[in-house]
């Protein structure tokens, strides 16, 4: 007579019950954050090299992120240039309970403009970039 | 007379088995970037002696730092790229004995596991090994039963970072490109310096 075999039901009731929680522990995570103002494109435009002053960069920009001074040998404190900056991230991540992955991706949007001697803008240079941070796989 | 057969493994022991394998260990992978990878053409179009400030801006956009020296105004772009896959334990920390033998045979270990350091250099088999051996002894010591607070432990690990650092000194008092550095990390594609 061939022996019974024990199907283990409470075993597979365990395995299933663990699994279900397994699944209900689980997350994805999708988030976006940024740091800055962004800048006014319309307003940089307005910057002509050779003609705006520090002071209309000031008023039509606001104030900017950072001030760079060339510490030059007749001025110390003379601000070479101004820098503003907005920075876009996006994060992807996702748990499970016993695998996660986590990606970020981090762009800006950077402008940074330099003065001459006489405090008129001599250099522009943008970048518009913040929103080409993208969401994905860490792979 | 019937025999049982022994067919099937103790629920008992297929429960605890299965909960140690998923509450214990964890596989991870990630990946982070920061900034925006210069183009290898623009790199390679800036012209030593001919190129001015604004010719850099137009070519490479605003740097990310700005510094001088007496006679050199230097314009720096980074990138980065960090990339990970870990295998990783939690592990109880609170029971002091064996928390403390733990940290020592962590730290007599960690004499044999090189630092990747700031320059980025991915971790070779050598550390990967010790880490291993590292974590399954915390492991181990781990199964004892305890309460509470937990730590998380690289048992095996690959990491790599890279990315870019690119410098262009001009000249102060000419107003011309001097030069352009670069300095790339494993996985960039500019050649090393």
């Amino acid at each position: 007579m061939a022996p019974r075999v024990e199907l283990g039901r409470r075993s597979l009731l365990l395995a299933t019950a663990l699994l279900l929680a397994a699944a209900g522990l689980s997350g994805c995570v999708i988030a976006q954050s940024t740091a800055g103002r962004s800048v006014d494109r319309g307003a940089l435009e307005g910057i002509v090299p050779g003609e705006t002053t520090r002071a209309e960069v000031t008023r039509l920009l606001g104030p900017p992120d950072e001030i760079i001074h060339s510490s030059r040998e007749h001025d110390p404190l003379f601000e070479r240039a101004f820098r503003y900056e907005f920075r876009k991230a996006r994060q992807t991540a996702l748990f499970l309970l016993i695998f996660s992955t986590y990606r970020s991706d981090s762009k800006s949007d950077a402008v940074i403009i330099f003065f001459d001697e006489r405090g008129i803008v001599e250099h522009v240079g943008s970048r518009f970039d913040a929103n080409r941070a993208s969401y994905g796989a860490p792979w | 007379m019937r025999i049982a057969p022994a067919t099937a493994l103790p629920g008992s022991f297929l429960g605890a088995l299965t909960l140690l394998l998923l509450a214990g260990c964890r596989l991870h992978v990630e990946r982070i970037e920061v900034g925006t990878p210069i183009p290898v053409e623009a790199l390679r179009g800036i012209r030593p002696g001919v190129d001015d400030l604004g010719d850099v801006l137009r070519r490479l956009g605003p740097p990310d730092r700005v510094h001088y020296t007496l006679g050199e105004e230097i314009l720096e772009y980074r990138t980065t790229l960090h990339g990970a896959r870990d295998l990783r334990f939690i592990l109880p920390t609170q029971w002091i004995p064996i928390y403390s033998v733990i940290s020592i045979a962590r730290s007599l270990l960690g004499s044999f596991v090189p630092s990747s350091g700031e320059g980025g250099e991915p971790l070779p088999e050598q550390g990967i090994l010790v880490s291993a051996a590292s974590g399954l002894l915390e492991a181990a010591a781990g199964l004892i039963p305890l309460n509470i607070s937990t730590d998380e432990s690289l048992a095996v690990h690959t990491r790599h970072r890279g990315g870019e650092k690119i410098r262009v000194i001009i000249d102060r008092r000419q107003g011309r490109v001097l030069r352009a550095e670069i300095r790339a990390q494993p996985t960039s594609p500019y050649p090393p310096e």
